[in-house]
């Protein structure tokens, strides 16, 4: 199961923090500064003493000074719950013919593994939900190694079906995932519906990060003499001569990308793009280390 | 050296052209590749034609291929470069060694018989055998390297000579000296042509047409013995020709006929064997009834049967009829000098075919490693 993950990846998992831009509101015990007040290390407030705190809580410094009882209040460490949203659309199998057993799929089933892992280390919890292939499927978010378990199961078989024409109804995802959690959006960024679900719940206080995967062949359109292109989803195709096509294509896909990055980051959902040839780790370690410098 | 037997299979190199034009055609032809971001492709970038070969590696290995066939085809041979500025000098059997050795003065040359494996001349004389001395000296210009001088000492009267004049493919040195001993019996005098005629007296026509025939004959300037007798006569066994007006033939006759006479008659009924003439109509002449049985196609008198009126007719049947003459196959040698000819005789060669064989075997199993190699990448 957890084979998913190359070592190399592994390793360098270590110095991954999967933060939150929000604060969490969950129950239990967990990493990530939470809204509620209770046992922590971090001081909050002082609060007076009242019938029912322990005798131990109370400052007696402050006591000394003020002449009344204070009880030290800390942040309570909160977990957070992780969802990670899969986008299963026939054209995430696409791979570079360099590479073909390497798709986009497997790319992103590989990012799901490290954030998994990386979250039950943490003590958070983890859901998932695919959208826009055949079938919807999904696991709800909870902690714990086993569930952990269920999930790289789950990832493991998932397959990139969706076609136009036979699609499951994209699941209502801000029903499914309560507010103030990280929401982590794996796709290949051609399904404006789901940019569109994003922003919503972007706006509807969560924190909504995406990776978005672009194969070899999109970021450098290394194809050469003509050759039949064919979209996995709809099924039209167009054979032209790619060295011809190049530069245009470059042009007019970089300019739709950033336009795209732009849109979503005035929504606050932050992306980072992924190219098949780079390590797995590489976009989560953009995505949440920016966080941390600028939180 | 190489060099090639049959130049006329250098024609197949037009083969070349194949795998060229295949490897022209089946240019990589568009692959299909899944492809999400087709919204951002220009439609207006159409698949350009290009004539550039794919493969260069498989091409090369193809067309190397495709020369080695033809060369193959061309039958390879090999000929070392070697055996300059030797002589040699070949003494037919007949002519006296030491004699043939005065009349050359040629120390350092390689003297041989010239007989069956080219004995040396210090050896004795080999038995003379003048009927294979054209092909022994035709067998030396192939076989001797070409750099060789080659010279022949032959008796002054040659005799067995075959139909074709000696051609050779290098200058030859011929010099005739009289044989030792007299060459053997003269050839046998011309046998004059014997016809035995056995025509009833019942048929004076048919008579009459056997002797105009043999008229004709002699005219035309053949000796001819006739023994003219009524059927029934006994017929001499040196007889080359038998005319009768028709009928069966007896017992004896037949015996004279399987052994190499022949026999002339008239016989209206014949409707077999081989067509040998036809009159200026098409219709039949001459049937060869059995080997030695000639049937005219009608009855042996002129007023019956028209066609035997036929001025050409005598000459016709005399070229049929005539007993064979052997060849002439003895001449001064200083008339039959070898001719120089375009005769491939550069010296002995050894075939390359197999090595090429062997060659075109290891470059097919390249050919089809390179080429499924190609398939598996695809």
């Amino acid at each position: 199961m957890s084979s998913l993950i190359p070592p190399d990846v592994r390793a360098r998992l270590k110095s991954l923090r999967i933060s939150s831009r929000l604060t969490p509101n969950g129950q239990g015990l967990g990493l990530h500064t939470g809204r509620g007040r209770g046992a922590g290390l971090e001081f909050a407030q002082y609060r007076a003493y009242g019938q029912g705190d322990e005798p131990r809580q109370i400052d007696w410094k402050l006591f000394a000074r003020s002449d009344r009882y204070f009880v030290r209040d800390a942040t309570r460490d909160s977990p957070l719950s992780v969802w990670l949203v899969i986008d299963t659309s026939a054209s995430m199998a696409q791979a570079d013919p360099e590479r073909p057993d390497h798709a986009r799929i497997d790319a992103a089933r590989i990012i799901a593994a490290c954030i998994a892992e990386r979250a039950v280390q943490q003590g958070d919890s983890v859901g998932l939900i695919t959208v826009g292939g055949r079938s919807t499927q999904g696991l709800p978010a909870a902690p714990g190694v086993r569930h952990r378990d269920r999930l790289l199961l789950l990832l493991a078989g998932l397959v990139a079906d969706g076609r136009d024409g036979a699609r499951a109804a994209p699941p209502l995802l801000s029903a499914q995932i309560a507010p103030d959690a990280l929401v982590i959006v794996i796709s290949d960024g051609f399904d404006d519906s789901l940019a569109e679900s994003c922003e919503r719940l972007a706006a509807a206080r969560r924190d909504v990060r995406a990776i978005r995967i672009l194969t070899v062949g999109e970021a450098a359109f290394a194809f050469q003499g003509s050759q039949r292109f064919i979209d996995p989803e709809s099924g039209r195709e167009r054979t032209l001569d790619a060295d011809a096509a190049r530069s245009g294509f470059l042009e007019r896909f970089g300019v739709a990308r950033r336009e795209q990055l732009r849109r979503l980051a005035r929504h606050g959902v932050t992306c980072v793009e992924h190219s098949l040839d780079e390590p797995a780790d590489t976009p989560l370690h953009q995505l949440f280390a920016a966080r941390g410098r600028s939180a | 050296m190489i060099s090639f037997a049959a130049a006329f299979g250098l024609l197949a190199l037009a083969a070349l052209v194949i795998p060229i034009a295949i490897h022209l055609i089946r240019r990589r032809a568009a692959r299909d590749v899944p492809f999400a971001a087709l919204a951002w492709l220009a439609a207006r970038t159409p698949p350009r034609r290009q004539w550039r070969l794919d493969d260069r590696w498989l091409l090369a290995v193809r067309l190397l291929l495709i020369a080695l066939l033809a060369a193959l085809l061309a039958e390879p041979i090999w000929r070392s470069p070697d055996g300059a500025d030797a002589a040699a000098v070949y003494v037919a059997p007949g002519i006296d060694a030491n004699a043939a050795r005065a009349a050359f003065d040629a120390p350092l040359a390689d003297w041989h018989w010239l007989a069956a494996g080219y004995p040396s001349l210090d050896e004795p004389a080999p038995a003379a055998d003048p009927h294979a001395l054209q092909s022994l000296i035709r067998e030396l210009d192939r076989e001797l390297p070409a750099a060789t001088k080659l010279s022949i000492v032959v008796p002054a009267e040659l005799v067995g000579l075959d139909g074709e004049r000696l051609r050779l493919g290098r200058e030859v040195v011929w010099r005739s000296l009289p044989a030792a001993s007299v060459p053997q019996e003269l050839a046998p005098a011309a046998q004059p042509f014997r016809i035995a005629i056995r025509v009833t007296s019942a048929a004076p026509t048919a008579a009459s047409v056997a002797r105009a025939l043999t008229a004709a004959w002699q005219a035309a300037g053949m000796a001819i013995e006739i023994d003219d007798q009524p059927p029934g006569a006994p017929i001499s066994k040196n007889s080359s020709l038998l005319i009768v007006s028709g009928g069966k033939l007896d017992e004896a006759t037949q015996a004279l006929a399987s052994n190499g006479l022949n026999v002339l008659l008239g016989d209206p009924q014949a409707k077999t064997g081989e067509v040998l003439l036809r009159d200026v109509e098409g219709q039949p002449l001459l049937r060869r009834q059995a080997p030695q049985i000639y049937a005219l196609a009608g009855p042996l008198d002129p007023v019956a049967w028209p066609a035997l009126r036929d001025p050409q007719l005598p000459a016709a049947l005399l070229k049929l009829l005539r007993p064979a003459v052997p060849p002439p196959d003895r001449a001064p040698a200083v008339s039959v000098a070898p001719l120089r000819a375009a005769v491939d005789s550069a010296g002995p060669a050894t075939p390359l075919t197999p090595w090429f064989a062997l060659a075109i075997a290891l470059l097919w199993l390249i050919e089809r490693l390179l080429a499924t190699r190609r398939r598996s990448e695809a």
